[in-house]
């Protein structure tokens, strides 16, 4: 009988140690400081310790933002801001989940995180008509949502621009498209690189590798055996160093373009000599730049962040979401901030809007082809030199324009 | 044509790996059964561990939340220092994992050791995500990598050096298990664990040592693979499934197999790279990874049998099912608690529910296939996600509507579960669940993968369900209306219908009929049952629920995405729904409710203790936990009250048991002959010879049963009359001879299709199916089976054919022991109870193997008695065993056996006194008194 209940007690207490299986852990509150008054709630969904991939930096600089706003700068219209998080777990079911508990906050928006399942969640704020300001647009759904206000590409920044800065700054004539063959990577090679390169009358021959390639040097023999004039690979974080090591392994010449998921200061340093010389597209210009939003950026991380958060572009956007929606919001009626519909509309209507560490963005649904949330597609190149990003160019690129 | 050779040899690299973590997986098959799942993520600890010793000199120990870091340097180890501690740390994970989590369950089922290695593989992808970062890592070559110059191309050298290492350590596993002390105690305790302890072997320490060295060979993997890829917490243990591939073509026996297998695959996809590359009008989709897999699936399942040898051992503990009970009381319970919290509960609480009623359903679709029928699938999302595509496309482009759309959708999971359930006709256990992963990945990479039929970047739009002009919407213009009751009524709705299905499944024959097949194939065909038609109905039927979840998983997120399905997903579905308790419905809803991802109770527990970052790692350990403390799942902790409770009920209401209950039956005594009165013979064996590997067990055998006689078969061990009796029931081959019986050639006949038309037979060994009753082992056999049955079985309750089944316990003096387990029965007992299970079809004539083995000289006087009574029913009975006196006293006629051919042939009288008789096999203690003079003299014309 006593064996009994202590094995029917370890069940209890296996179950309750079970029952969290994949489910999204509610992030809590980040709590008003000088600011006063009702809080302005905003949800945040952002995707962390998952196996999928993990954007923990672009919370971090969220928050290191939201603290800014309501220490600093008196919240919006005195009020300070609250985000709602809830942190999935990269599963469609955590996402859908966290889309659930957000909702049930009532906050009049969404600040967008960086979720790559978070089109299963699209329809549900879509039904809500809840806005998503900010964050990471990957996929053409997320990229048309009508309640979308995406400050930057994402997707529609980093492929496009190195398509063309292949085409017209290298000069090449034959590219070959290095990626694993999944879901997220063949469309974007298929819709924001490939048609930029036919513009250029550029030749295009393709090295796929597997979606959980080991060894890329296979697939960057095959690449090199086109005679390429540049590589352009869009594979993940989670593949840039096999990548690069195997391009430096087989002695390949040929420029190589990234995405910039693979130029944080931690994979560069992890790649060594091999991510010497190696290209990237992005949306801000790195941290290394001389602007006033970015060292007004370096300097509130290193006040409010918490020690040693790498500053990526990841990070960049983070912070860069919650400044846009202060800029705008504050510079709206106060009374909006209590709507769903006026918060949308007080967005929609900007134009040529100062954005953060960014370019200029306009809502109009008319900045990128097929892409009515995206306010804004611009795009700076930099390259690794002496193991530093460097901002090549100095000026921005617009060439998801080229996508029409 | 260098070019080719040069893909070929860079594939090494990757073949070295497979090969690596393959022999791994071989090893802890050999030594503790376990398939390992967890055996990528084990690489994947040591890879980390090894890459952090190199970048900051820090060891980090397998733990999280308190100091869990010891610097042995202030600028990183150095590469020799480095190797050595992650080895060390290696071997000490391996002895760790083995004896905390898979020595307990030794005994379990292996389904248990399956879940237990899957909780691992989250406990150790949350501690790498917690203790190192997500983000990808790397650390400076560990081999010679500069590049090398091979015909005329540019190779890196390391990846020649991998290739070296792995063929190293294949050929070293093979030598220290052909020709060491240590291999070959690992593979007697493989073949017998009693023996090798008998021998002066521990077990225990041969798995220690073995998983000490599996868990050093995947940390090989790890250390040499990291510096040439990233590393990230996923990428290793993906690499498991490639790795599972090739140790099944080495039937996770082979070493040299295996690692032949791994490098021909890592070279077949590399060549595939190049190819690809070179034509466009190569398949660009699911080719490099599925293409191996599918060659993997065809040759395993070409390489099985149908049904499996004598001795064959089967899984000796399958997961524990519920006994059948109406299910009205519990349908209406549950279903008025789940509308009232669909009501109560609002937004995500509601939405959690919803999701725990999807989840109950998916485990529905495993308690049928695996919890019934015994056949493990690591595929159902798969199904779930081939219906919810093909909804999709369905509903968009051909314009459907709701809800033939979703049936229609869950036709076409149908038709992948059966063509899945092919190989399971000759594949079994672990292994049939590792073709189902390989089959898994094909469409998943194949499909899933495929913008062509994935929807593409927008994923597959799945329109709004609405019936009658009802919404059955889950998205309403409100946002407190989400999400909608509606919907979650509709979930309810189908859940309540498939449970009720399956419950009824098990209270009826199919359900009788699954149950004998899971429990043992051989003795099911005996019993007349098809095993093919049923693991094949279980498939299809299991897809159809898993393609109805499929479908309202589309509806509820109003698309399909590839994520939701993938391998993984299968997997954690599996522990989910086994961790429940997969053998009862009520263990699928508690899969549901309290288990799985999303679900109620695990939503509203994070919520209350914010569980945060260490979900994932608790949850593995809760798997881990209640694999090993409830190998049966956690519903099973509720038998013991829910018995009393239901014995209390029957009490009170005076309900009756089926003994007492069944009908007054006439006894055999007084029952007229069954079988019409016949003349000639109705078995007649021509020229029959068996051969094994040479060896003739039979060698031209003439034997004739006549209509209603009572004949034995006698004769020493070894002499072939179990093999007789194998190939007349159509279990093993004959090279030639014929086989006639009631006027008809059965020759070709696979062996229920015997049975069914009236040659039963039992066996050596007491082969009853432990999960039924013993009522209902006998009704298995009693039960005609007809197309329809089965969609009859799933509608409602049929009581079966009791008369029948209690007639034939009549006949064998078992009646009143109708309503127990087999397992509360004597040896004597079981045996009889395999006789009636023979009759009860009302054969024509049973073919007896040693029915007497084990039994006491009263009960072998008793077992004559109603052999006897069986004869007088028309039955003809054909006795192998070595009791003579059962033999000599009950038979009208005998055969004798010696060395594969028939020695002698006659009365009882004959035979005992035939010298050739007493010289081979009887010997003097028989002779005495036996042979009545005037005796007509045995055959001599048969002997040798």
């Amino acid at each position: 009988m006593r064996a009994g209940c202590v094995r029917f007690g370890a069940t209890v207490a296996a179950v309750m140690t079970l029952v969290a299986l994949g489910v999204p852990s509610a992030g809590g509150a980040t709590k008003p400081g000088k600011a006063s008054g009702e809080p302005v709630t905003f949800g945040f969904i952002n995707q962390e310790d998952s196996p999928l991939g993990s954007f923990t930096e672009y919370r971090l600089g969220a928050e290191a933002a939201v603290d800014y706003v309501n220490k600093q700068l008196d919240g919006l219209h005195g009020r300070p801001v609250e985000l709602e998080q809830c942190i999935t777990k990269g599963s469609p079911e955590s996402t859908t989940a966290c889309a659930n508990e957000v909702l049930d906050k009532h906050p009049v928006a969404l600040i967008g995180g960086v979720d790559v399942l978070a089109i299963v969640a699209a329809p549900i704020f879509e039904a809500a008509k809840v806005p998503i300001l900010g964050g990471a647009a990957l996929t053409p759904p997320e990229h048309s949502s009508p309640v979308g206000v995406r400050f930057n590409g994402w997707s529609l920044t980093g492929p496009p621009l190195m398509a063309e800065y292949a085409a017209k700054q290298l000069a090449a004539k034959n590219v070959v498209l290095v990626f694993p063959e999944n879901p997220a990577s063949r469309p974007v090679v298929e819709l924001f690189i490939k048609p930029v390169l036919r513009k250029a009358g550029v030749k295009i021959s393709e090295a796929a590798g597997t979606a959980d390639q080991t060894d890329w040097t296979p697939v960057l023999s095959a690449a090199a055996a086109q005679d390429p004039d540049a590589i352009i690979s869009v594979a993940d974080a989670n593949q840039c160093i096999g990548i690069m090591k195997a391009r430096q392994s087989l002695a390949i010449r040929a420029p190589l373009l990234m995405v910039a998921a693979c130029n944080s200061p931690n994979l560069l340093h992890d790649a060594g000599p091999a991510a010497e010389g190696v290209y990237f597209g992005q949306m801000h210009p790195p941290v290394t730049s001389k602007s006033k939003d970015v060292e007004t950026f370096k300097r509130i991380m290193k006040k409010y962040a918490p020690k040693g958060t790498p500053l990526t572009e990841i990070t960049q956007d983070g912070f860069a979401s919650v400044m846009n929606v202060w800029e705008v919001l504050n510079a709206a009626p106060a009374s909006s901030l209590d709507s769903s519909d006026a918060v949308l509309a007080a967005f929609k209507a900007t134009k040529n809007q100062h954005n953060f560490m960014g370019h200029p963005y306009t809502c109009d649904g008319a900045q990128v082809p097929n892409a009515p949330s995206v306010c804004n597609a611009d795009g700076r190149m930099v390259q690794v030199k002496n193991g530093v990003l460097v901002d090549i160019g100095k000026k921005w690129f617009d060439a998801a324009s080229q996508l029409g | 044509m260098s070019e080719h050779v040069l893909f070929l040899v860079l594939g090494l690299g990757t073949g070295a790996i497979y090969a690596l973590l393959g022999l791994g997986l071989v090893m802890e098959h050999r030594s503790s059964g376990v398939v390992n799942f967890a055996h990528g993520a084990i690489a994947t600890v040591i890879a980390y561990v090894f890459v952090e010793l190199r970048s900051t000199g820090d060891l980090v120990l397998p733990w999280v939340g308190f100091s869990n870091r010891i610097s042995l340097s202030n600028e990183g180890l150095a590469l020799g220092p480095a190797i050595a501690v992650a080895s060390l740390y290696a071997a000490v994970l391996g002895l760790v994992i083995y004896v905390v989590v898979f020595r307990p369950l030794r005994a379990a089922p292996a389904l248990a050791k399956v879940v237990a290695s899957v909780g691992l593989m989250l406990v150790l992808q949350s501690f790498v995500v917690i203790a190192f970062g997500t983000s990808a890592k790397s650390t400076s070559a560990v081999l010679p990598d500069e590049p090398v110059e091979l015909f005329g191309q540019v190779v890196p050298r390391d990846r020649l050096w991998l290739a070296a290492v792995a063929v190293c350590a294949a050929a070293l596993l093979w030598a220290l298990f052909r020709y060491t002390r240590f291999g070959l105690a690992t593979r007697a305790a493989a073949e017998s664990e009693k023996g090798a302890t008998l021998l002066g072997y521990s077990s225990t320490r041969i798995a220690a040592a073995n998983w000490v060295l599996a868990s050093m060979l995947a940390g090989v993997a790890g250390v040499l693979l990291a510096p040439i890829t990233s590393l990230t917490p996923l990428q290793y243990s993906l690499l498991v499934v490639p790795a599972l591939g090739v140790a099944l073509v080495g039937r996770f026996r082979s070493f040299s197999l295996t690692a032949l297998a791994a490098f021909a695959l890592g070279m077949a996809q590399s060549e595939i790279t190049k190819i690809q590359a070179d034509h466009d009008w190569f398949p660009k989709y699911g080719v490099k990874e599925g293409l191996p897999f599918l060659v993997i699936l065809v040759a395993m399942a070409a390489f099985g049998r149908s049904l499996p040898e004598r001795g064959e051992a089967a899984d000796t503990r399958p997961p524990a099912t519920a006994r059948p009970g109406s299910p009205l009381a519990p349908a209406v319970l549950g279903t008025s608690v789940a509308l009232i919290a669909l009501i109560v509960l609002q937004g995500s609480y509601r939405g959690a529910l919803i999701q725990s009623l999807v989840a109950a359903l998916l485990c529905l679709s495993l308690v049928v296939l695996t919890g019934y029928v015994g056949q493990i699938s690591l595929a159902q999302m798969t199904f779930a996600g081939l219906s919810g595509l093909t909804l999709s496309r369905l509903a968009l482009d051909v314009g459907v509507p709701f809800p033939l759309s979703m049936l229609l959708a869950s036709l076409v999971a149908v038709a992948a579960g059966l063509l899945l359930g092919l190989p399971a006709l000759r594949v079994r256990g672990v292994q049939l669940a590792v073709i189902t992963i390989a089959a898994a990945v094909a469409v998943e990479q194949f499909v899933f993968a495929n913008p062509d039929l994935n929807g593409g970047f927008t994923g597959a739009k799945v329109p709004p369900p609405s019936l009658f002009g009802l919404d059955l919407n889950i998205r309403s213009p409100r946002i407190d209306e989400y999400p909608r009751v509606a919907f979650g009524v509709f979930v309810l709705v189908v859940l309540v219908v498939v449970a009720i299905g399956v419950t009824n499944l098990r209270r009826n024959a199919t359900g009788r009929r699954m149950l004998a097949v899971r429990a043992n194939e051989r003795a099911a065909a005996a019993a007349g049952i098809d095993v093919r038609a049923t693991k094949l109905l279980a498939f299809g039927l299991s897809a159809f629920i898993a393609g109805i979840a499929g479908a309202i998983i589309g509806y509820q997120r109003g698309l399909v995405s590839a994520e939701s399905f993938g391998v993984f997903a299968s997997l954690t579905l599996l522990a989910f729904a086994y961790v429940g308790g997969i053998g009862r419905v009520s263990g699928a809803i508690a899969g549901g409710v309290l288990i799985a991802a999303g679900g109620l109770v695990p939503v509203a527990l994070d919520r209350w203790l914010a569980l945060g970052r260490y979900e994932v790692l608790l949850s593995g350990l809760g798997l881990v936990a209640i694999a090993i403390a409830h190998p049966d799942g956690v519903a099973t902790a509720f038998d013991r009250p829910t018995r009393a409770v239901r014995g209390w009920w029957q009490r009170s209401t005076t309900r009756f048991a089926v003994a007492r209950s069944a009908p007054p039956v006439r006894t055999h005594a007084a029952r007229p002959p069954l079988q019409a009165p016949a003349e000639g013979p109705l078995l007649s064996v021509r020229s029959l010879s068996v051969s094994f590997g040479g060896i003739n067990a039979l060698d031209d055998i003439d034997l004739v049963v006549e209509h209603g006689s009572f004949v034995g078969l006698i004769g020493p061990n070894g002499a072939g009359k179990t093999t007789f009796v194998d190939a007349v029931s159509g279990y093993v081959r004959p090279v030639r001879g014929t086989i006639g019986f009631a006027d008809g050639c059965i020759d070709r006949l696979r062996p229920h299709v015997r049975a069914r038309r009236g040659l039963a037979r039992t066996f050596q060994g007491v082969e009853l199916f432990d999960d039924l009753t013993v009522v209902e082992n006998v009704l298995v056999a009693a039960e005609p089976v007809r197309w329809w049955t089965s969609a009859a079985d799933v509608v409602r309750h049929r009581p079966g054919r009791l008369d029948d089944a209690l007639w034939a316990l009549d006949i064998v003096g078992m009646r009143r022991s109708a309503d127990l387990e087999p397992s509360a029965l004597s040896h004597g007992q079981r045996k009889l109870v395999g006789i009636a299970r023979a009759v009860a079809s009302r054969p024509k004539l049973v073919l007896l193997d040693e029915p007497a083995a084990g039994l006491d000289t009263h009960e072998s006087r008793t077992l004559g008695t109603h052999l006897r009574s069986l004869v007088a029913e028309g039955i003809g009975v054909l006795l192998i065993d070595h009791d003579m006196g059962l033999v000599l006293g009950a038979c009208d006629e005998i055969w004798v056996l010696d060395f594969g051919r028939v020695l002698a042939h006659g009365s009882p009288d004959t035979i005992r006194a035939d010298r050739a008789v007493i010289d081979a096999y009887l010997g003097d203690a028989h002779q005495e008194g036996a042979a009545a003079p005037g005796a007509p003299a045995a055959t001599t014309a048969d002997r040798r």
